[in-house]
């Protein structure tokens, strides 16, 4: 990646300069200064070389000429404008990176069962996607997730935490979850007993609520964290059917209604929606109808585009509908806007936009203490497995998160052996992977800001980037954004003061 | 500059590197590169004009031809253009400003982001952690019993370690050691053999960096355990009182055993000063730190020589993340703990204490400094700090201003 960058938008030219991570409004003489530093033209000869080169240039800025030369000549006295390719380092994944993501895990998410009531036409587990097992009615036993819960109840006693008032989500996740309520209330009940007081648990889970009513006393006495999956009035929600095709919405509604009405503050707190955007329903849609009846405002997400099924693509995309578009038509714009605020595309775009690329942006008290100017990552958009969660399907085995394919597991539980997680060889797989990979990202212009993981590759073994970004790709990104914010500079003002990123 | 002479309308910008502020009823702008100020009046018309720059929403504004010239904004620009601090271009055709990133900090744990979400701020809060005193004895140096330098150990009765410390700390060291590899500082008087031997043993075998400080005077009787270049390193406190002979007994242990060696120098008066400057070129030596001392009587030495001046505050060059981290925390004190013979855990020795070691978690006194603390948290952020220009380029506050019992440092303002 060459560290200096000149790119324009309709009204401006500006640069980037990687080294400083800042940008500059970029006088129309610097770039053919860039130029003549890098052929190592002294720059007493510039005047000359310009003037020879680009007599309608040097013309028009004849006046001005000493006074940007001498501005270029400070700028890189700062470290700008350097020949050189930008230094970044990606370094290899370690065995103690595991170890301390597994001492800290975040989150432990079991699939209860893989069973499910409901047979939505763009299930991640249906028939447009074909990169998952075979599901066959399999639920997860109690004392496979009781093996999962002591491995770290002793990991716990061995390793003093390294975290104050550490939260931690204990996840049901389906399939289903409601479908399998002994394994849940067993669990819930090891977990109280057993778990060191330190750690501040919360159970959570996503449902259809086709079972909610008989098991809402449960859940709010546990308080736990329900995300119901709600794509809007009963147009809208026309693609969550059950096994003989009926629309759910008439089941659901009643129960999520009765479920606001007995547990008001429950509901209040502890209760969010989730709603996927498809072509029978738009964000706007959405947000009004979840507002209207539940007074909340759900979260939305598309239809994950990885693992489709190759006979089912044209299917896939006459469902899918991107967010951005689907804002699009909304009828009032601006209201969707503000209420969608943080989960607006452009916000989120801007966001990574902000907080990768410029040098205002501090995630830790640590970082004011190192030097940032190397970029120091691993395996580019990969997170370290286990940082984020642990998952733990129906069948016990074992992934760093229920967002990927199920090719590569990498541990497993049987109530025999317990919790089997080889550190050595998740570290070999992933460097492997890296290793195949190092050379292109070495050269990609997304580094800082990638988004890639490793398991949404279409051949692991073989990786090649789809995301791969050229400079004249980056020059596309950068002008993108930098328009973006000359048509509404208050959007970053915003992402500031109010977006806390993860 | 665009100089068609019928360019009437303009852009005018502040670089990224630069920090637009207003201060004493006037704007500035300072460059962190090259420390150059520019700066105007606040008149509430330019208030308005500059409203992007202060509301921290872009650091470009529109600015015509005749408001230029109404509120004679030529000099101020000109010092902005001269300082490279920013620029001042023809609008042209365009119609909209660039956009140029306010230089403003984006923390993800600032307090106010954060609100409620404690876990955030405890996240890995072992990291924050830098540094760790252990105060092993009050006095450094037996004979004539002085004590450590108030500035360094305060005013506070602190007891001297009682037989058996070992099972207090060794403990906590264990705790500490397994996920932290920051400094460890060790205050003792190492000519007292049986202390001396009872360190040796239990710091020696943590792999943490350790410093041992200790009085000129009080030379360990063995450097056996201790001595591992790698992982120790001594710093010996000389007052102007010291003898010579000591200081040299110290350099010859180190030309033979070749450890790391550091005097702090504690001087109080200009005299002070003079004497050990003479000392370090008589020997040709280096590594010295001369460390102004409050004595409680040396208020004059303090105002002619350590307060800070204006002149040298206008040629400071403080880069943007300095300033960025002096907004948000104190410098000098981020990051250190300090634990007492009593068990007592202290982010400032001369504040109230985070807890006991036995009684609370380490995470937890990390947590409650860095969430409530009136010691790492400190900043510039009282009068008359608070509005002055210097406000974050001055360094934070430290313990001479606690010394003198003062907010600030310098002659700008009393
Ligand atoms: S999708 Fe990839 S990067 Fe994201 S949590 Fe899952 S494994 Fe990690
Ligand atoms: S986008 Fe692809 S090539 Fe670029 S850094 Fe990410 S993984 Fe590497
Ligand atoms: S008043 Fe405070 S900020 Fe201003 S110069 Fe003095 S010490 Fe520095």
């Amino acid at each position: 990646m060459e560290a200096t960058v000149f790119f324009n938008t309709p009204q401006h030219s500006y640069l980037y300069d990687a080294t400083n991570k800042a940008f500059m409004h970029a006088h129309p003489l610097w770039k053919p200064f860039k130029a003549l530093e890098d052929q190592e033209v002294s720059a007493e000869d510039w005047e000359e070389r310009i003037r020879d080169s680009f007599p309608l240039l040097y013309e028009q800025y004849q006046v001005d000429f000493p006074y940007y030369k001498k501005k270029f000549l400070f700028l890189k006295e700062q470290g700008f404008f350097q020949k050189l390719p930008l230094k970044r380092t990606i370094s290899e994944l370690g065995s103690e990176q595991v170890d301390r993501a597994l001492d800290d895990i975040h989150q432990m998410v079991f699939e209860v069962t893989n069973r499910c009531n409901l047979s939505c036409k763009y299930c991640g587990y249906g028939e447009l996607y074909s990169n998952y097992d075979v599901r066959e009615g399999v639920d997860l036993n109690a004392a496979k997730g009781k093996k999962v819960l002591d491995y770290f109840i002793e990991r716990w006693k061995l390793r003093p935490p390294r975290s104050y008032k550490r939260e931690m989500y204990i996840s049901f996740y389906g399939g289903e979850p409601l479908l399998n309520m002994p394994f849940i209330k067993e669990m819930v009940a090891y977990v109280e007993q057993h778990f060191p007081k330190e750690i501040n648990y919360q159970f959570s889970m996503t449902s259809n609520c086709v079972l909610l009513q008989k098991n809402m006393d449960y859940l709010a006495e546990k308080n736990f964290h329900l995300l119901i999956s709600l794509d809007g009035n009963e147009e809208a929600q026309s693609y969550r059917v059950n096994h003989a095709g009926i629309n759910s919405f008439a089941t659901i509604i009643p129960q999520i209604k009765a479920l606001k009405e007995n547990y008001p503050d429950y509901f209040g707190e502890s209760v969010q929606f989730n709603a996927v955007i498809h072509n029978r329903n738009t964000v706007e849609g959405v947000l009004d109808f979840v507002k209207r009846e539940f007074d909340k405002t759900p979260r939305i997400s598309e239809l994950n585009d990885s693992g489709i099924n190759p006979e089912k693509v044209d299917e896939f995309f006459k469902t899918f509908q991107n967010i951005a578009v689907s804002l699009e038509k909304s009828k009032h714009r601006e209201r969707t806007e503000q209420t969608y605020f943080i989960e607006l595309p452009k916000v989120r775009g801007l966001g990574i936009f902000t907080t990768r690329f410029t040098d205002n942006y501090v995630r830790t008290y640590d970082e004011f203490f190192i030097s940032t100017n190397c970029e120091r990552l691993y395996s580019p958009g990969t997170c370290i497995p286990f940082s984020k969660k642990i998952f733990v399907t129906s069948t016990g085995k074992v992934y760093p998160c229920e967002r990927i394919g199920e090719d590569h597991p990498l541990g497993s539980v049987d109530e025999v052996n317990g919790l089997q997680i080889d550190r050595e060889s998740i570290v070999a797989f992933y460097n492997t992977f890296l290793s195949k990979i190092i050379t292109l990202c070495n050269r990609c212009y997304r580094l800082a800001s990638c988004s890639s993981c490793m398991y949404y590759f279409k051949d692991i073994e073989h990786p090649t980037c789809e995301d791969f970004l050229n400079r004249n790709g980056f020059e596309q990104y950068l002008s993108d954004y930098m328009q973006l914010l000359e048509n509404e500079p208050h959007l970053q003002a915003r992402i500031r003061e109010e977006i806390t990123f993860s | 500059m665009n100089t068609e002479e019928h360019a009437m309308n303009y852009y005018f910008y502040i670089e990224n590197y630069s920090l637009f502020f207003e201060k004493e009823e006037r704007f500035f702008v300072y460059n962190t590169y090259n420390g150059k100020w520019a700066d105007c009046p606040a008149s509430s018309e330019l208030r308005t004009l500059f409203t992007p720059f202060l509301e921290g929403i872009n650091y470009a504004v529109f600015l015509s031809d005749e408001a230029i010239t109404a509120y004679q904004l030529w000099p101020f620009i000109e010092a902005v253009r001269e300082g490279f601090s920013g620029d001042l271009i023809s609008a042209g055709d365009a119609t909209m400003a660039p956009f140029l990133f306010p230089s403003l900090l984006d923390f993800r744990l600032e307090k106010r982001k954060l609100d409620k979400k404690e876990r955030e701020l405890g996240q890995e809060v072992y990291s924050n952690l830098k540094e760790i005193s252990f105060f092993l004895h009050p006095r450094i140096v037996p004979e004539n019993g002085l004590f450590l330098p108030e500035q360094i150990f305060y005013s506070k009765e602190i007891v001297p370690v009682a037989e058996g410390w070992q099972q207090v700390y060794l403990p906590f060291l264990h705790q500490l050691t397994i996920n932290w590899d920051g400094i460890i500082h060790i205050w003792c008087n190492c000519c007292d053999e049986k202390m001396w031997s009872s360190v040796c043993e239990v710091f020696a075998p943590i792999p943490a960096f350790k410093i041992v400080h200790t009085a000129v005077e009080s030379m360990p009787p063995s450097l056996e355990g201790l001595l591992n270049k790698d992982t120790f390193s001594y710093e010996v406190y000389v007052t102007d009182d010291s003898e010579e002979e000591c200081l040299n007994k110290w350099l010859q242990l180190q030309s033979e055993t070749d450890i790391e060696l550091l005097f702090q120098w504690l001087i109080s008066s200009e005299k002070e000063w003079e004497n050990a400057s003479d000392w370090m070129e008589r020997n040709q030596i280096e590594h010295v730190n001369l460390l102004p001392y409050y004595n409680g009587e040396n208020r004059f030495f303090f105002e002619e020589h350590i307060y800070v001046k204006e002149k040298d505050l206008l040629f400071e060059i403080i880069n943007k993340k300095d300033i960025f981290a002096r907004k948000m925390f104190n410098t000098n004190y981020f990051g250190k703990l300090f634990l007492c013979p009593d068990g007592q855990l202290y982010a400032h020795p001369a504040d109230d204490s985070l807890g006991k070691i036995s009684e609370v978690s380490l995470p937890e006194m990390i947590h409650q400094e860095l969430s409530e603390g009136r010691t790492w948290l400190s900043i510039r952020d009282q009068e008359p700090c608070a509005s002055c220009r210097y406000q974050w380029i001055c360094p934070s506050p430290s313990d001479l201003e606690r010394a003198l019992d003062r907010p600030n440092l310098c002659h700008l303002k009393k």
